[in-house]
């Protein structure tokens, strides 16, 4: 269908611009004019309620919001009238009026939209007294999440991403007027109610009113504990977008360099969480193997993402039989770490301090699960310990901005760092491991053990184009030496409800599907550094496939440190004791 | 059908009047009629409200069209013997504030009444269809089924009806944009949700003429498509959802609703759903959205909600007071019904008089009527024979004005002439002893707390105009206050979402206008207090 | 930084009961049927509201929720932007007195601070004995009779502040009925 033209003036200027365009996008496309905005956010979040991007529109009494309104034959707008700016610079200062002033001392003090907005549009003097009389309690419940309500300036991106992206529904406004806030059921905050802790919020926005709930302090203590044996383990995801919080180009590799940073804080030992994805791999693998070959419950759905099995326990209890009992690689990390490479060095299990640093807020609330503390009990019989010894085996998860934040507080020049490798043997990994960090990475990943095992034949290539890319969901058939196997992925929780929805009708098509929690799955985790550029999961993604393709070992079966783990310590994958150390089980939340 | 009474005793019986013992009164004349062997030639018959509310229990007798009011239980007996059966009036109970009264004033004045809107309210029984019927209800149903559908809008389009919420868009001209649309499903929806200070017509149309609502919907809906009608009712009326939820029931028993109306094709079903206390869900869109169980906050427009309205299908919004004009105008034309008002605006506008006015209630009056009209000749002057000290038309989103407005006619164009509106035909009277800023300072905290919160100029706008007119009232405000002021006007204007922000600045820019000295004094009588200049 | 603890609201730890239950769906139901298919939250609302005492209880809301198929937050912010419902306790009667402009042109702050004073509360307060909230309302649409005020369903209009305590009288002694 040909797509119909419109002439407009812009400033000005005439020009031809696609029907259907806002007059954000034609400016934005044909004049070269970025209008400023605030709470808009193209196709989640189209509110028109900060008032910022109006423009003058001849003929119109008022002035219309950019954002929403459409180019319409022979329209004429002027972005920069005096009209426009001053009704640009009255509503900010309307929104700093009853905003708090400690920038200083504030989370988003480097990358405040509302602040970048007051400077760009020249406010220099804020007019309007502060008319609210008091301050709001900060909502403190959750493990992952702290909410600002005072910081808030409801541009509604949180509640769109969180009900349209993620199907959550976990906040709304409540209230009316100025007596409003972003809610959670009756005020009861995040970690009370269905808030998967996915972080997609955060990542929206535009001021301090969402944050993480921060580990750095603890983190520094045990660093500076000198009982302790501090070893940390970065996810795959957080390589290729840690140089971003450094001001490296967009899909940087900073594997190295992430490496040496974090040596230079002072952990003992830097791992690797690709060497434990490996391990998921050779457990979820032979999971999927047993399951086809036993006639076991299908489709099996991938369990590496916490905000997806919340979201299954509050939303699909139903479904929790087809997810993998498999931990996640964080998880089986930790539990590695504290069970077998303890017992290999010797170490007192209660001395070992496991850090993660993760794309992701939901692992905060991962590593407190109360079935989270195997290693524990594994060694509470072995060497009589309490009960209210227990520990757990993650002890603290950093996101990858609390990463970068410790590596700038200790003053280190990321950026010129030499590259250094990771401590053997946790840091050992395959190009399996790395990919878990991309949407269809995991199942890649497992498709290339699996494959082998099944046919106990050599992968002719270890590409699966078909399971990458970032779209919501991809299917795919995968021809295992004639046996057919058909897999599906979803990447956002709301493109996960769809293929969820099938599999509690008892009519879903495939025997595995992949589920991640966020948007391109760990790279766009909630965790990640905080971007303006609109390809930056594309540009992450790229890295990941280029570090998969640089490896040596491309597949988890053969790297050596996860055959020698099986071979000295485990057994056989899915044995005994793989199963009671590095699997887990789910409860129902529905009735929480 | 009913039977006609050769004399009808009418009682109005609302929540209001219930109170001051209506019900016992009505109980006491029918005993008493009875008594005296009258039952056969006179009915006693429920009304809705007269728009008269403060003379207690009020009868009036038809056809002799005599009004009593503060009737007790103990009048009843006097009533019925001397006016019953003697024919003669019982002086000391009648009163001279009846429509009969404000009907002489009208001759005087040389202005020609004709009720259109108000025809039946007070007339009939509002819960009997037979009576509606009787006169010549549901007629202009069957005319419109009679006619193409194009037919009818064009009549509508002919008569010049202008919506009567206040905004006066051209009633055929948005009937037209939904029938040209093509969609599998159009609704037709009754904007009931009267919210706007000093405006409580709506609520006397549907308690005491319900059918005439409901007969509009149906030919709307014939005349667009649609077979779906819903009236979104304000909830604190719970007698107009009653006597509606009861004519509906009645118009579908008699085959006026339903499937295959009176014999033909055209089918169409009447809902009702309910407010629950939100002045903002009066603007169309936060009106779509509440009946779609959403928070009501408006939408971005266009699209407009003939486009796509509720439930994204193309939907006609009307206030109760322009459905219940359409029946009279399609029975007897369009030039009839320009007949009436004025050049710009066409018909009558159904006014409500509240505040320091004698007469306090609705009136029916032709387009173009001027203030100085409403306030005296209807509204019998100010109470206590005192002075005006200002005038609010059109609702607390209506212009403060003076005396020196009184001889400005009232019309959709007097905004534009003379900076006075119409909006919804609030006349707002307040005597000399009201002081202007306080008033205005209620005015700021009713949009303060009515705005939805969605967009930051109306959201913080609000909040920034309350604190500034509390200063001003409190002899508290900084000097820059009214600079402040001037600048929150034009960013309501100029960029709230929905109308509800956008007519903010009506009230103070005109109370600035027209009372320049009033703010000038509060200034300069003003300290700020040393804690508060902190801050500020 | 440890997390706060849980709230548990009070009516939140009281589970609903079977009868409790079967009256919401039964709400809900009829509901249905009146709008073809569709619901009316506000009918459900108003509806239950009269029957836990003029408010909506959490786990109430909660089972309303799964029923009508919405999420509870969504819930919540409808029940939070309409006046007439409340998720907060409120006495036996709501006291709503109009101080919009008609009526405060006649006398409503008046009638509000007599009020204030009969019952010992403020505006958006509830009588210690619980049975009365008093609430300021925006326009009821009874400016004819203003200043005017509605207690629960009823109006009172042309009102005094001395009027205000046989009003009070009476409706304690039909509420006690």
């Amino acid at each position: 269908m040909e797509m119909r033209t419109l002439h407009v003036k812009i400033n000005g200027r005439d020009y031809q611009v696609p029907d259907g365009s806002t007059i954000l996008e034609a400016a934005s496309a044909y004049a070269n004019i970025e209008i400023p905005t605030l709470c808009y956010l193209e196709g989640i979040s189209e509110e028109g309620a900060c008032g910022v991007c109006v423009v003058d529109v001849k003929g119109t009494r008022n002035l219309p919001r950019a954002c929403l309104t459409k180019v319409s034959e022979g329209m004429e707008i002027w972005t920069n009238t005096a009209r426009v700016r001053e009704a640009r610079k009255i509503n900010v200062e309307l929104l700093l009026a009853n905003h708090p002033t400690d920038c200083f001392t504030c989370e988003r003090t480097e990358n405040c939209d509302l602040r970048d907005l007051a400077s760009e549009l020249g406010v220099r003097e804020v007019e309007f007294p502060r008319t609210r009389t008091e301050w709001l309690p900060i909502d403190n419940t959750s493990l992952s999440l702290v909410r600002d309500p005072n910081k808030c300036i409801l541009c509604r991106r949180c509640v769109n991403v969180c009900a349209k992206v993620q199907s959550v529904y976990a906040i709304d406004i409540a209230g009316r007027g100025s007596n409003s806030t972003v809610s959670t059921f009756l005020n009861e905050g995040l970690g009370n109610v269905e808030c998967v802790n996915c972080g997609q919020c955060l990542l929206v926005c535009p001021t301090g009113a969402l944050t993480e709930r921060s580990e750095i302090p603890d983190v520094w203590k045990v660093l500076g504990d000198p009982d302790k044996i501090v070893v940390v383990e970065t996810a795959p995801a957080v390589r290729v977008a840690i140089g971003e919080e450094f001001g490296m180009p967009d899909g940087t590799q900073a594997t190295g360099k992430m490496a040496a940073a974090l040596r230079s804080l002072g952990f003992n030992k830097v791992f690797d969480t690709d060497f434990s994805a490996d391990l998921t791999i050779m457990e979820e693998g032979f999971e999927l193997i047993g399951r086809i070959k036993n006639g076991g419950t299908l489709p099996l759905i991938t369990s590496c993402s916490p905000g997806w099995i919340k979201f299954a326990e509050t939303f699909f209890p139903g479904v929790l039989d087809y997810v993998s009992s498999c931990k996640s690689p964080q998880q089986m990390f930790g539990t590695v770490t504290k069970t077998y490479w303890a017992e290999k060095m010797g170490f007192d299990p209660r001395k070992i301090v496991v850090v993660s640093v993760m794309p992701c807020t939901a692992k905060k609330f991962e590593k407190e699960r109360p079935e989270m503390k195997t290693a524990f009990h594994y060694w509470q019989e072995k060497m009589s310990l309490k009960d209210e010894e227990a520990f757990n085996d993650v002890d603290f998860v950093l996101t990858t901005r609390e990463a970068a934040r410790m590596i700038r507080e200790a003053g280190i020049d990321f950026a010129n760092l030499p590259d250094e490798d990771f401590d053997k043997p946790l840091g050992e990994s395959s190009g399996a491991g790395v990919i878990f960090g991309a949407t269809g990475g995991v199942m890649e990943a497992a498709l290339r053990t699996a494959y082998e095992v099944l046919t106990r034949k050599s992968l002719p290539r270890l590409d699966f184009e078909d399971v990458r890319g970032l779209e919501g969901m991809k299917s795919a058939t995968i021809d295992i030496d004639g046996t057919p196997l058909r897999v599906a992925i979803a990447n956002g929780l709301g493109n996960a409800r769809i293929l969820i929805e099938e599999v509690q009708k008892g009519e879903s098509p495939y025997q595995f599907i992949e589920i991640m929690t966020c948007p391109g799955g760990c790279l766009g985790g909630g965790g990640q550094p905080l971007s303006n550029n609109p390809d930056i999961k594309k540009r992450r993604a790229e890295a990941i496939y280029r570090e998969d393709a640089g490896k040596p070992i491309r597949k988890s079966h053969e790297n050596p440190e996860i055959q020698e783990i099986y071979k000295d310590f485990l057994g056989e994958p899915n044995s005994e004791k793989a199963h009671h150390l590095l699997h887990t089980t789910y409860h129902d939340r529905s009735g929480e | 059908m009913k039977k006609l009474f050769s004399t009808q005793i009418v009682i109005p019986v609302d929540s209001n009047s219930v109170l001051q013992g209506a019900l016992e009164v009505k109980h006491l004349l029918e005993e008493t009629i009875r008594t005296y062997n009258l039952a056969s030639q006179v009915s006693v018959v429920e009304t809705g409200a007269l728009g008269i509310y403060d003379q207690g229990v009020v009868l009036a007798v038809f056809p002799d069209d005599v009004y009593y009011g503060n009737v007790t239980p103990s009048d009843i007996q006097e009533i019925v013997t001397e006016h019953l059966l003697k024919g003669r009036v019982v002086k000391r109970l009648a009163i001279d504030r009846s429509l009969s009264s404000r009907r002489m004033v009208e001759k005087e004045t040389g202005k020609s009444q004709q009720k259109i809107v108000l025809r039946n309210a007070g007339l009939i029984d509002p819960q009997s269809i037979d009576e509606y019927i009787a006169r010549d209800g549901y007629a202009a149903l069957a005319k419109a089924l009679a006619m193409q559908p194009g037919e009818v809008i064009q009549v509508l389009t002919d008569s010049k009806l202008q919506g009567r919420g206040g905004a006066g868009f051209p009633t055929g001209l948005k009937w037209g944009m939904v029938a040209k649309e093509q969609s599998d499903e159009k609704y037709i929806v009754c904007n009931a949700d009267e919210g706007e200070p000093g405006t409580f017509k709506d609520r006397l149309i549907l308690e005491g003429d319900p059918h005439s609502i409901v007969e509009a919907m149906a030919i709307a809906g014939y005349a667009t498509g649609a077979h779906i009608g819903i009236v979104y009712v304000r909830g604190e009326y719970v007698m107009s959802i009653a006597r509606l939820k009861k004519a509906i029931a009645d118009a579908t028993a008699y085959g006026l609703l339903g499937d295959g109306i009176l014999g033909t094709g055209f089918s169409f079903n009447l809902e009702v759903y309910r407010g629950g206390g939100a002045y903002v869900c009066g603007e169309e869109f936060a009106l779509l959205e509440s009946i779609e169980n959403q928070r009501g906050e408006p939408r971005n427009k266009p699209p407009f909600p003939p486009q796509r309205g509720l439930f994204g299908k193309p939907t006609v919004v009307n206030n109760v007071e322009t459905f219940a004009n359409v029946p009279p105008i399609l029975l007897n034309g369009s030039e009839w019904f320009r007949s009436f008002g004025t050049p710009s605006s066409a018909g009558t506008k159904v006014f409500s008089l509240s505040g320091d006015i004698v007469n306090r209630g609705i009136v029916e009056a032709p387009m173009g009527t001027t203030l100085r009209e409403l306030v005296y000749d209807f509204g019998g002057g100010i109470t206590g024979g005192r002075h005006i000290g200002f005038l609010q038309t059109g609702g607390s989103a209506g212009t403060v004005v003076s005396e020196r407005e009184l001889d400005v006619p009232l019309d959709f164009s007097s905004m534009k002439t003379s900076n006075v509106s119409l909006g919804s035909g609030v006349i707002l009277v307040a005597s000399e002893d009201v002081p202007l800023l306080p008033f205005l300072a209620e005015v700021a905290h009713f949009f303060w707390h009515e705005s939805c919160g969605r967009c930051t100029p109306c959201r913080e706008g609000t909040l920034q105009v309350k604190t500034i007119l509390d200063a001003l009232v409190s002899r508290t405000a900084d000097p820059a206050a009214l600079q402040r002021l001037s600048r929150l006007m034009n960013t309501f204007t100029n960029t709230s979402f929905c109308g509800l922000g956008q007519a903010v600045p009506l009230a103070f820019e005109s109370a600035l206008r027209n009372f320049p000295q009033v703010f000038e004094q509060a200034l300069a009588a003003s300290h700020v207090p040393e804690a508060s200049a902190e801050s500020v | 930084m440890e997390p706060d603890k849980k709230v548990q609201s009070p009516e939140k730890a009281t589970a609903l009961s079977v009868e409790d239950r079967a009256f919401l769906q039964e709400v809900v139901e009829r509901d249905r049927v009146e709008h073809h298919g569709r619901v009316s939250y506000m009918d459900i609302l108003f509806e239950v509201e009269h029957r836990y005492g003029n408010f909506l209880p959490g786990e109430v809301l909660r089972e309303v929720a799964r029923l009508v198929g919405t999420s509870v937050a969504q819930l919540n912010g409808f029940v939070t932007f309409y006046t007439m419902l409340s998720t907060k306790p409120r006495g036996r009667h709501v006291i709503r007195v109009c101080t919009s402009g008609p009526c405060h042109v006649t006398g409503a702050p008046a009638v509000m601070a007599e009020l204030e004073r009969l019952l010992g509360v403020g505006e958006g307060e509830t009588t210690p004995d619980g049975a009365f909230t008093l609430e300021g309302s925006s326009c009821l649409g009874i400016c004819g009779v203003s200043p005017a005020l509605m207690i629960d369903d009823d109006a009172y209009g042309n009102l005094t502040p001395k009027d205000l305590p046989g009003i009070l009288a009476a409706v304690r002694a039909g509420g006690a009925q």
